[in-house]
C-alpha cells in the first residue's frame, strides 16, 4: 500500500516537542482515505516503564 | 481537537505542558492525551471536498491508537474534548455518537456559526468560509450542533456527561452561554467552566483551568486511582461453568430454580437472564457521571463477628458474606463500593428491592391526583371486586396492611396462597392445579383475612403484586413500561434494567428487578437530597419522601412499605425459611432511621435506616 500524501490535509510539520518523551509525533494510515494522517500523542510519565507494561491508561 | 482550518495535529500541543505538569503533580492521575489532524474541513465530513475529518477520527483513528498504545478499551476510557472548531467537532461528533465516549468537553465553539448552518440548512457562507473553500460549505441539514443535540435528546440515546468551556474574553463566549442554555433546556445536564478574562485560547485556559477539565474527565468516567472497576473486562462465567450450570438447573415442575444455596444461588441470582425470560426497562437521557469520593475509614471500619475482630472490607471478601456487590454513597458521591462475588457490570436479581419501584410508581400516580390512596383497590382494578382484596383502600395495602391472609413465609409449601400466586407468574414449582394467571388468581382470591385492613402489618409480595396490577390499569400501559416512562428513563441510568417474566412476559412486580448495583443506587439517590446529582428533574417527590420518612401504620412502620425498604430485605438478613439467599446489597439512608416494624403476626421485624 503507497500512502497519497495530501498536502495540508495530511501531514503536518512536526512540532517542537519540549519532551519527546511524553510527546510525539506520528502517523497512521487511514484505510477508508488511503493517505497517511499525522497526530501528536501524550504519553504520561512511567507510560513506558516496564513495571507499567500490563496498565491500561484512559485517552482524551 | 485542535481549532482552525485547515486540519493540524499540532495546533493544541502547547496543552501538553499543563498536561504534563498536572499529571507529574499528582493532581490528576496518567492519562493519555491525543490530538488528531481533522482533515481539510477540521473535524468534519465533506463530500463536497472529498475530507472525511469525523470519519477518520471515529472509525479509523480511535481504533488504531487503542490497537497501538496501552489505553483503557471501550467508552470508558475514551473521552472526547476540542476547543473552538474542534468544539464544534466535539459537540457534533459527541451528539451524532455518543455511545462512545465517556466525557465530553467542547470549548470555545463558534455555535453562532453553527445556528446559521442549522438555519440555511446546512450553508456555511462565513467571510472565511468564503475564503478558505473558494465559495460556501454545504452540509446535511441537521449536521450542525444545534440539530444534532436537540436530536440526540428525543432519541434518549446514552449521552455523557458535558462540560463546556469558555473565557470571558472569547469571542465566543455569550454564544457558548446561549448553547448551555439551550442544552440544559433539552433535560441535559451540562458542566460549565468559565475563565475570568481568558481569550479564545486553549492554552491560556489550560495553564490556569487545565486541571479543572481533567478532573472533569476523570470524575464522570470514573478514572479515579482505587476505583473498583476493573481495569479490562472480566466475563461473569466461563464457557465450562455456564454449561455446567446450565445442566444442573431443575424442571421448572419439579423444582424452582431459587431453593439452592451457596454459589450455585450466587450464579443463578447474577444469570437470571440466561434461563428465564425477562422483559426490559429502558434507560434514557444522559448518564449521570457518580462522583467518587472514597472514604477508607469504611473499608476499615474494625467489627467483631462471632467473636474474632475483622474489618468490614475483609468481612464482606471472606466467606462469612454471601456478599455479592456493594455500593455506598454519601451526599451523592460513592464512598464505598466492593464487588466480592460479581462484576459491576452485570445485574443481578434483586428481589424484594422490587417493591420499591412499584411503590414509587402508585406515589408518582398519587401526586399527579390519578390515584387516591383512601379509594378501596376494586375502583381501580374492577377485577378486584368480590375478591379478598375488595374493600381494602390502596393506602392499607402500601402499608402492608391489607390484612388479607396471604403472606410471604413458608416458602416450602405450595399449597399457600402465597406460593399459588408464585406458581402462576412462573416463580415456583407448577402442578397441574397451579393457577394459570396472576391476575385471574388474585381476582378470585378467596383466603379470607387475618385482620381488618389497617391493623396489622404482615409483609406480602401479594400486596405488591396488587399494586402492580392498579399500576397497569391507571396507566394504561405493562408495568416494566411504566417503570421505563417514570423511573429509568429519567434516572440518568447506565444501563437497561430488566424484570424476571417467568410466565406470558408478566413482570414479577414484587421481586424480579434485574439492575447493576451502580444504578440501583443511582435510584436510591432520588430519595434523597442529593436527587439531582442523577436524575435531570425530579422523579421523586418530596411529598412522597416526607411520607416515608414520617412512618406509617400500624406500629410505626414507615409508609409504603411494601416499597419503602429498598433496603429492608436486602441490608437486614435475607436468611428465610433457611434459604440463604445471595445478596447484592445497596442502602440508602433517607435521613436519618425511617423506622422498625414488627409484624403484629408473626413476631418477625423489619428494620428501616
Amino acid at each position: 500500500m503507497t500512502p497519497r500524501v495530501l498536502e495540508l490535509v495530511g501531514v503536518s510539520e512536526e512540532p517542537d516537542v519540549r519532551d519527546p518523551a511524553t510527546l510525539r509525533h506520528a502517523t497512521f494510515v487511514s484505510p477508508s482515505m488511503q493517505v497517511e494522517v499525522g497526530y501528536c500523542v501524550y504519553l504520561p510519565p512511567g507510560y513506558a516503564d516496564s513495571a507499567n507494561a500490563d496498565r491500561r491508561y484512559p485517552v482524551v | 481537537m485542535h481549532g482552525g482550518r485547515p486540519g493540524n495535529e499540532s495546533c493544541s500541543v502547547s496543552l501538553a505542558d499543563p498536561i504534563d505538569r498536572a499529571i507529574r503533580a499528582d493532581k490528576v492521575g496518567p492519562v493519555i492525551y491525543v490530538f488528531p489532524n481533522g482533515g481539510l474541513v477540521s473535524h468534519y465530513d465533506s463530500a463536497q471536498h472529498d475530507s472525511y475529518g469525523e470519519r477518520v477520527f471515529v472509525d479509523e483513528l480511535i481504533p488504531y491508537i487503542e490497537r497501538t498504545y496501552h489505553t483503557l478499551p471501550g467508552r470508558a476510557g475514551r473521552a472526547l474534548q476540542g476547543f473552538s472548531q474542534g468544539g464544534r467537532g466535539t459537540a457534533r461528533i459527541v451528539f451524532r455518537r455518543p455511545e462512545l465516549f465517556c466525557s465530553a468537553a467542547p470549548g470555545g465553539g463558534g455555535y453562532v456559526t453553527e445556528r446559521s448552518i442549522s438555519d440555511s440548512g446546512g450553508i456555511e457562507d462565513t467571510p472565511t468560509a468564503l475564503r478558505n473553500y473558494g465559495g460556501p460549505l454545504r452540509f446535511a441539514p441537521e449536521d450542525n450542533v444545534w440539530d444534532l443535540a436537540a436530536h440526540a435528546a428525543e432519541t434518549r440515546v446514552a449521552l455523557p456527561p458535558l462540560l463546556v468551556w469558555v473565557g470571558t474574553n472569547d469571542f465566543n463566549y455569550e454564544a457558548n452561554l446561549d448553547y448551555l442554555r439551550y442544552l440544559e433546556g433539552l433535560g441535559m445536564a451540562v458542566d460549565r467552566l468559565v475563565v475570568p478574562n481568558a481569550g479564545h485560547h486553549p492554552g491560556v485556559i489550560y495553564a490556569s483551568h487545565g486541571v479543572d477539565i481533567m478532573t472533569f474527565h476523570e470524575r464522570v468516567c470514573d478514572w479515579l486511582p482505587g476505583s473498583s472497576r476493573p481495569e479490562r473486562f472480566q466475563p461473569s462465567s466461563s464457557v465450562e461453568e455456564t454449561l455446567a450450570r446450565h445442566a444442573a438447573l431443575p424442571e421448572p415442575d419439579e423444582e424452582i430454580w431459587w431453593r439452592q444455596t451457596g454459589q450455585t444461588m450466587a450464579w443463578r441470582n447474577r444469570h437470571v437472564h440466561q434461563f428465564a425470560p425477562t422483559v426490559t426497562i429502558y434507560r434514557g437521557g444522559q448518564v449521570s457521571g457518580l462522583r467518587s469520593r472514597p472514604m477508607p475509614e469504611i473499608a476499615g471500619f474494625e467489627l467483631t463477628v462471632d467473636g474474632e475482630s475483622t474489618q468490614f472490607d475483609e468481612l464482606l471478601r471472606s466467606g462469612r458474606s454471601t456478599t455479592m456487590g456493594l455500593v455506598v454513597l454519601h451526599r451523592g458521591e460513592v464512598v464505598f463500593e466492593t464487588y466480592p462475588e460479581m462484576q459491576p457490570h452485570e445485574r443481578p436479581i434483586w428481589w424484594s428491592v422490587t417493591k420499591v419501584l412499584t411503590g414509587n410508581l402508585v406515589g408518582i400516580l398519587e401526586d399527579r391526583g390519578l390515584i387516591d390512596v383512601d379509594q378501596p383497590v376494586e375502583h381501580y382494578v374492577p377485577e378486584l371486586t368480590g375478591s379478598d382484596y375488595e374493600g381494602v383502600r390502596v393506602r392499607d395495602i402500601l402499608d402492608m396492611a391489607s390484612g388479607v391472609d396471604c403472606p410471604d413465609g413458608d416458602y416450602s409449601d405450595p399449597t399457600t396462597c402465597y406460593m399459588q400466586l408464585e406458581a402462576s407468574l412462573g416463580d415456583a414449582e407448577r402442578t397441574a392445579d397451579s393457577p394459570d394467571s396472576p391476575y385471574a388468581y388474585l381476582a378470585n382470591l378467596d383466603v379470607g383475612r387475618w385482620a381488618e385492613p389497617g391493623t396489622g402489618f404482615d409483609y406480602s409480595g401479594a400486596n405488591t403484586v396488587v399494586l402492580g396490577w392498579a399500576v397497569e390499569k391507571v396507566t394504561g400501559v405493562s408495568f416494566h413500561d411504566a417503570v421505563s416512562r417514570e423511573i429509568w428513563t429519567l434516572l440518568g441510568a447506565e444501563h437497561d434494567a430488566a424484570i424476571y417474566a417467568a410466565r406470558s412476559g408478566i413482570p414479577l412486580t414484587s421481586g424480579g428487578l434485574l439492575a447493576t448495583p451502580r444504578d440501583v443506587a443511582r435510584f436510591g439517590l432520588l430519595f434523597t437530597p442529593s436527587a439531582v446529582k442523577t436524575a435531570q428533574r425530579p422523579v421523586v417527590s418530596s411529598r412522597h419522601v416526607e411520607h416515608l420518612r414520617s412512618g406509617g401504620r400500624p406500629n410505626g412502620c414507615a409508609r409504603h412499605v411494601s416499597a419503602a425498604a429498598v433496603f429492608l430485605m436486602e441490608s437486614s438478613t435475607t436468611s428465610t425459611s433457611g434459604t440463604a439467599f445471595s445478596r447484592t446489597m445497596t442502602y440508602t439512608k433517607v435521613g436519618g432511621p425511617v423506622g422498625v416494624c414488627s409484624s403484629t403476626r408473626t413476631a418477625t421485624w423489619w428494620q428501616f435506616g
